[in-house]
C-alpha cells in the first residue's frame, strides 16, 4: 500500500524534480559506502589507542638521605642531568639553589613503580663529602629519604619517530586552552566540525590570490588532517577532511577532540624525532612540565601551532616573539588578560633553553645492554608503541666517570709513548655493584657516543691471567689439600697435548721461580706454577669452577685455558668477579629493575636473586690473596693510584705478545673490569698493569665507592704467617715479617715454626738443594 | 679409580713430608742444634685483623675510618628506615612492594644483614624457598656477631626446607 501511494505522489511531481530526486538518491547510495569507510577509519583510530608512544628508559634514581656520601658538585651534576634550573630561591618543581654547602631542591613529581612521588621542596647540607641534614623546606621537619626522579637517558621511538607525553584536558592550563581557541578556532564549542562560511570565505580568498592564503580549518579539521590525511592540498583531501571532521564530532565529545588535539599537534623537530603535543613541547623548549609554564611561555607555544619550524624560537627568535606577542594581543583584546599584564608580558624574553634536550641517548653502550635484556621479554613493536617505562640500573654519574677514565687513560698512554699514529688503542670498561649485581656503567668505545661495535658486550678476547683466580679458587675449595701457603712448584713442565705434542708454558719474565707458596704464585701471576696446579686439580674441575662463578659460554677442555686462552667479552668476566667479590654469592648481572605500563602498573619486576655457588670460606681466602695482588703483586702500582685507605682486590691479565691488557677487581661496593687493546688485534706493548689497570684505577678512584672489608666466615682461623716461606708461626712474634692469614677450619695447615726459628735464607737454600738431590736420587 | 688416585696422592704427600723431615733434621744437625728443642708447638689462632684507625684519614673515607666495620653508623640509620618501611609492607601483604623497598635499602647499605634477612623472609612468603634459603645464607655471611639475625636466618632456612619438602 505505501508503495502505491509513493508512486502516485511521484507521478504528480514535475518531471525535473523527479529526475533530481532520483539522481540525488543514487548519489547518496554511491557515497554511503565511501562515508562508511571514512567512518570506520575515524572510529578505529579513536576507539583503540590513539598514539604509539615510545618506551622511556630511566637511570637509577638518586636517593638522598643523611649519611649519603655525596659532594655538592656531584649533586649539582645530577640536577643538571635532570635539567633543573638554578635559581636564587626555588619556587617551582625543577628548580634548585646552592649557597655554599646548603642546597635547596624543588623536586619534580614522578610515578615510581612502587609509589607516585609528589613534588617536594627540601633543603639539605653537605659536609665532608657526606649529606649532613635533610629537611622539608617549609615545615623544617627532618626527611628520611628523598628520591629524585630518575634521569631519562633514552627512549625507544615508534617507527615514525613521533615523541609525545600525553596529558588530560583537565590537566592543561586554562590559559593555554583559552589562547588556543581564541587563536585557532573561536567557535570550537558551537560548530559541528566544520564552518561552511569560513570555508567559502577561504576558498574565495584563495581563488582571488591564485594560491592558498587562508585556511579556514576548525581545530577538528586540523586534527583530522594531522592524524588521517596526507599533506597534499587537493580538493578530494579537503572534502575528506570535512566529512571526517563531521564524523569525528558526531562520534566524540568536544572534550575528547580538544584533548586529542593538545596531544597531537606538531610543535618541533629534533633530528629525526618530531615533537608532538603541548606537554612534550613544554619539556622540549622550557625543561618544565606544562603546568609550570608562565603565561608568556604558554602563548609562545600556542603561536607555534601555526608553523613550528617557521616560528622556531631557537632559530627564529624575532619571528617567534612577534608571533607570541600577537597571541598576547588577542588575549588582551578579548580581555582574557588585562592590557597592563599583556604589555608587560610582551617585553618578557622568550626564555627557551638553548640546548634542546636530545632524543639521542648519551649512553648508547649501556642502552645496548638494556635492549638485549629487554629483547628477552618484550616484542620490539610493544617497546615502540605502548609507552612503557623501563627502570634501569645505570648510574649516570659513574657512567660519565667511566667514559672519561677510558678516554683519558688511553690518550695519556699514547702521549706517554709518543705514538705517532694516534687513537690506535681501544678499550672497554664495565662496572657493577658487588652485592646486587646491578650494572652501573658500560663503556664500549673510547669515544662513548659511538654506537657501533660494543667492546664491553660483543667483543671476545682471550682473558689471560684474569682467569687465574678461578684456578686458585678450585684449589682453595679443597681445604683438605690446599691453603694459601701450600707449596706450588714453578719448575719446567711439559703438558702432553695429544698427537705427540707437548706444551711447555713459560713465565712472563722467562724465569722459573721454584717452590712458591700458593698465594705468591697468584700474587706474582706465575704461569708455570698455575699450570702445575691446574693440571693437578684437573681441567674439568677448573671449568666447573668457572661455571660456578657464572660463566655462560662453553669452554673447551684445553690445558691452555689455565692461562686464559679463553675468549670472553668483558661483561662475562665481570660476572665471574661479581661472584668472587660477593663472597661466593652469585647474582646474575642485571641492567633492568622494573617495567611499567602507561597507567604505571608494574608489568615486570626483575628481583634481586642470589645463589651461593662457591664455598664462601674459599672465596674469602682467595680475596685475601687478590688483595695482596694490589699491595705487593702485579698490581701494586694501585697503591699510588688509589686514594689512601681505599682497599681493593684484583688481578691483572696480559695475553700473548701483549695483545690484550686486562684488569678485573673490586672494592667493597663496586666490581669492575677494564680491557685495553687494538681492534686489529696487533700487539699493544701493554701489560695488564700498564694498560687496563690505569683505566680501572682512574674510574674507581673517581667514583663514590667504599673500601674492601670482608666479613670472615665463621670457619676461618687466623694464623701469623710468613708469606715468603709459606710457614705459620705458633704465636705472634716480635717481628714485622708476620702477616695474619686466613685458614679454613679443619683444613690442612702449613708447616708450623717457632718465633725466632723462622727458616732463614741459608736454611731454605740448603733445604732446596737437598730436595733436588733427593729428587735426583729418586 | 678415584680412590687409587687419592691413595697415590697421599703416598706422594708422605714422601714429600718424609723428604722435608729428612732435610730438616740434616739441616739442624748441620747447625748443631737439637731436633727436640726445635719442635714447634701447636699454632694459636688469632682474632681477625682489625683495620687500624688512620691518624689522618682521607676526607673521602673519613666516615668509614671512624668505625672500621662494615656499616658506618649513618647507613645503619638509613637501613633501619627502609627495614621498618618494608616490615609494614610485609604486614600489609604487599611482598612485592616490600622487596622493592628492601632493594632500595640495600643500595644504600649493601652489607646490612637485616635487610638481606628481610628479603629472605619476603621470598619465603612468596614461596620461593630456594631463594629464601640463599638470601638467608647471604644474610648470615654478613651478620658477624649479630646472633639475633643469625637465629632468624636459621629459622627461615629451616622453614624453607620444611615447606619445600611439604610441596
Amino acid at each position: 500500500m505505501p508503495n502505491r501511494q509513493f508512486l502516485q505522489i511521484m507521478k504528480k511531481l514535475p518531471l525535473w524534480i523527479t529526475l533530481s530526486l532520483v539522481l540525488a538518491a543514487s548519489c547518496l547510495l554511491l557515497t554511503v559506502p565511501y562515508i562508511l569507510k571514512l567512518d570506520g577509519q575515524v572510529t578505529k583510530r579513536f576507539e583503540g589507542k590513539r598514539w604509539e608512544l615510545p618506551a622511556r628508559i630511566y637511570a637509577r634514581p638518586l636517593e638522598l638521605y643523611v649519611g649519603k656520601a655525596i659532594t655538592v658538585g656531584t649533586l649539582e651534576k645530577e640536577l643538571l642531568l635532570l635539567r633543573y634550573n638554578r635559581q636564587t630561591s626555588p619556587e617551582k618543581p625543577g628548580e634548585y639553589s646552592i649557597q655554599g654547602n646548603n642546597v635547596t631542591i624543588y623536586s619534580r613529581s614522578f610515578p615510581f613503580p612502587d609509589i607516585e612521588q609528589p613534588a617536594t621542596l627540601v633543603t639539605l647540607s653537605i659536609h665532608d663529602k657526606s649529606l649532613a641534614t635533610l629537611s622539608d623546606a617549609n615545615s623544617k621537619e627532618m626527611v628520611n629519604t628523598l628520591r629524585l626522579e630518575p634521569v631519562q637517558y633514552a627512549a625507544i621511538y615508534p617507527s615514525h619517530n613521533e615523541d609525545r607525553l600525553l596529558i588530560k584536558l583537565a590537566d592543561a592550563p586554562e590559559l593555554l586552552i583559552k589562547a588556543l581557541l581564541l587563536t585557532e578556532d573561536n567557535n570550537f564549542y558551537s560548530h559541528p566540525g566544520i564552518r561552511p562560511t569560513a570555508i567559502v570565505r577561504a576558498a574565495l580568498a584563495n581563488l582571488k590570490a591564485g594560491k592558498t592564503v587562508q585556511g579556514g580549518s576548525t581545530l577538528t579539521q586540523q586534527l583530522v588532517k594531522n592524524i588521517f590525511l596526507s599533506r597534499e592540498r587537493t580538493l578530494l583531501r579537503k572534502i575528506n577532511e570535512a566529512i571526517m571532521a563531521l564524523l569525528l564530532e558526531y562520534h566524540y565529545s568536544k572534550t575528547e577532540i580538544l584533548e586529542a588535539y593538545l596531544n597531537e599537534v606538531y610543535l618541533g623537530q629534533d633530528g629525526k624525532r618530531s615533537i608532538h603535543g603541548f606537554a612534550m613541547a613544554s619539556r622540549f623548549y622550557f625543561d618544565r612540565d606544562l603546568a609550570e609554564l608562565e603565561p608568556e611561555q604558554l602563548t609562545l607555544l600556542v603561536g607555534m601551532v601555526k608553523g613550528a619550524s617557521y616560528y622556531n624560537p631557537r632559530n627564529q627568535p624575532e619571528r617567534a616573539k612577534k608571533r607570541r606577542n600577537r597571541i598576547l594581543e588577542i588575549l588582551a583584546s578579548t580581555e582574557t588578560l588585562s592590557r597592563v599584564e599583556a604589555e608587560h608580558l610582551k617585553n618578557m624574553p622568550l626564555a627557551v633553553n638553548q640546548d634542546a634536550p636530545s632524543g639521542i641517548t648519551p649512553y648508547p653502550a649501556f642502552l645496548q645492554l638494556v635492549r638485549k635484556q629487554l629483547a628477552r621479554d618484550y616484542k620490539d613493536e610493544d617497546l615502540r608503541s605502548e609507552g612503557l617505562s623501563v627502570f634501569t640500573t645505570l648510574d649516570p654519574i659513574i657512567q660519565q666517570k667511566a667514559e672519561e677514565s677510558l678516554a683519558k687513560e688511553l690518550a695519556s698512554i699514547e702521549k706517554r709513548r709518543k705514538d705517532t699514529a694516534r687513537k690506535t688503542l681501544q678499550g672497554a670498561l664495565v662496572i657493577a655493584s658487588v652485592d646486587q649485581g646491578e650494572v652501573v656503567a658500560v663503556v664500549g668505545d673510547r669515544s662513548p657516543q659511538q654506537t657501533g661495535f660494543n667492546r664491553a658486550l660483543d667483543m671476545k678476547r682471550p682473558i689471560g691471567s684474569v682467569i687465574k683466580p678461578a684456578v686458585f679458587l678450585t684449589a682453595l675449595a679443597r681445604p683438605e689439600s690446599y691453603n694459601l701457603l701450600t707449596t706450588l712448584y714453578d719448575t719446567p713442565i711439559k703438558v702432553p697435548l695429544g698427537g705427540g705434542k707437548d706444551w711447555q708454558p713459560g713465565n712472563y719474565d722467562h724465569l722459573f721461580h721454584g717452590p712458591q707458596p700458593l698465594m705468591q704464585a697468584l700474587v706474582h701471576s706465575y704461569n708455570v706454577s698455575t699450570v702445575q696446579l691446574g693440571m693437578e686439580l684437573g681441567l674439568d674441575a677448573v671449568i666447573d669452577m668457572l661455571k660456578n662463578l657464572g660463566l655462560q659460554e662453553d669452554i673447551g677442555s684445553y690445558p691452555s685455558l689455565l692461562l686464559g686462552a679463553v675468549e670472553l667479552p668483558p661483561i662475562e668476566v665481570l660476572q665471574m668477579y661479581q661472584t668472587i667479590a660477593a663472597g661466593g654469592y652469585k647474582t646474575t648481572l642485571r641492567a633492568i629493575l622494573a617495567v611499567t605500563d602507561l597507567q604505571n602498573n608494574t608489568l615486570q619486576r626483575y628481583p634481586l636473586t642470589v645463589e651461593q655457588t662457591v664455598d664462601p670460606s674459599a672465596v674469602f681466602c682467595l680475596s685475601t690473596a687478590l688483595q695482596a695482588v694490589t699491595t705487593s703483586g702485579t698490581a701494586r702500582s694501585l697503591q699510588h693510584l688509589m686514594p689512601k685507605g681505599l682497599t681493593v682486590a684484583g688481578k691483572t691479565g696480559t695475553t700473548d705478545k701483549l695483545r690484550d691488557s686486562w684488569f678485573a677487581g673490586y672494592s667493597g661496593m663496586h666490581v669492575a673490569v677494564a680491557w685495553v687493546g687494538r681492534d686489529d688485534n696487533k700487539p699493544t706493548g701493554l701489560t695488564g698493569a700498564t694498560g687496563a689497570l690505569g683505566v680501572w684505577a682512574t674510574a674507581m678512584a673517581g667514583i663514590n665507592t667504599s673500601r674492601l672489608q670482608l666479613q670472615p666466615p665463621n670457619n676461618i682461623n687466623w694464623y701469623y704467617s710468613d708469606t715468603s716461606t709459606g710457614q705459620i708461626f705458633n704465636q705472634k712474634c716480635n717481628t714485622d715479617q708476620q702477616t695474619l692469614l686466613p685458614f679454613i677450619n679443619n683444613g690442612v695447615l702449613p708447616e708450623v715454626i717457632n718465633c725466632g726459628r723462622r727458616g732463614n735464607n741459608l736454611e731454605r737454600t740448603l733445604q732446596k738443594g737437598l730436595e733436588s738431590i733427593l729428587d735426583f736420587l729418586e | 679409580m678415584g680412590e687409587k688416585l687419592n691413595m697415590r696422592k697421599s703416598m706422594d704427600q708422605t714422601i714429600i713430608t718424609d723428604k722435608k723431615l729428612l732435610s730438616f733434621c740434616l739441616l739442624t744437625a748441620l747447625l748443631f742444634q737439637g731436633c727436640t728443642a726445635f719442635t714447634p708447638q701447636q699454632p694459636i689462632s688469632y682474632p681477625p685483623p682489625q683495620v687500624e684507625v688512620e691518624k689522618h684519614p682521607t676526607p673521602q673515607k673519613a666516615l668509614e675510618e671512624k668505625k672500621p666495620v662494615n656499616q658506618a653508623p649513618n647507613t645503619d640509620i638509613i637501613a633501619s628506615n627502609f627495614s621498618r618501611q618494608a616490615a609494614e609492607q610485609i604486614n600489609q601483604g604487599r611482598p612485592d612492594l616490600a622487596a622493592a623497598t628492601l632493594e632500595r635499602g640495600l643500595r644504600a647499605a649493601p652489607k646490612d644483614a637485616m635487610l638481606w634477612s628481610q628479603l629472605a623472609e619476603v621470598q619465603l612468603q612468596q614461596k620461593n624457598y630456594l631463594q629464601a634459603r640463599s638470601l638467608a645464607a647471604k644474610s648470615n655471611s654478613l651478620a658477624g656477631t649479630n646472633t639475633a639475625i643469625v637465629k632468624k636466618n636459621h629459622e627461615i632456612i629451616e622453614e624453607s626446607l620444611k615447606r619445600a619438602a611439604g610441596q
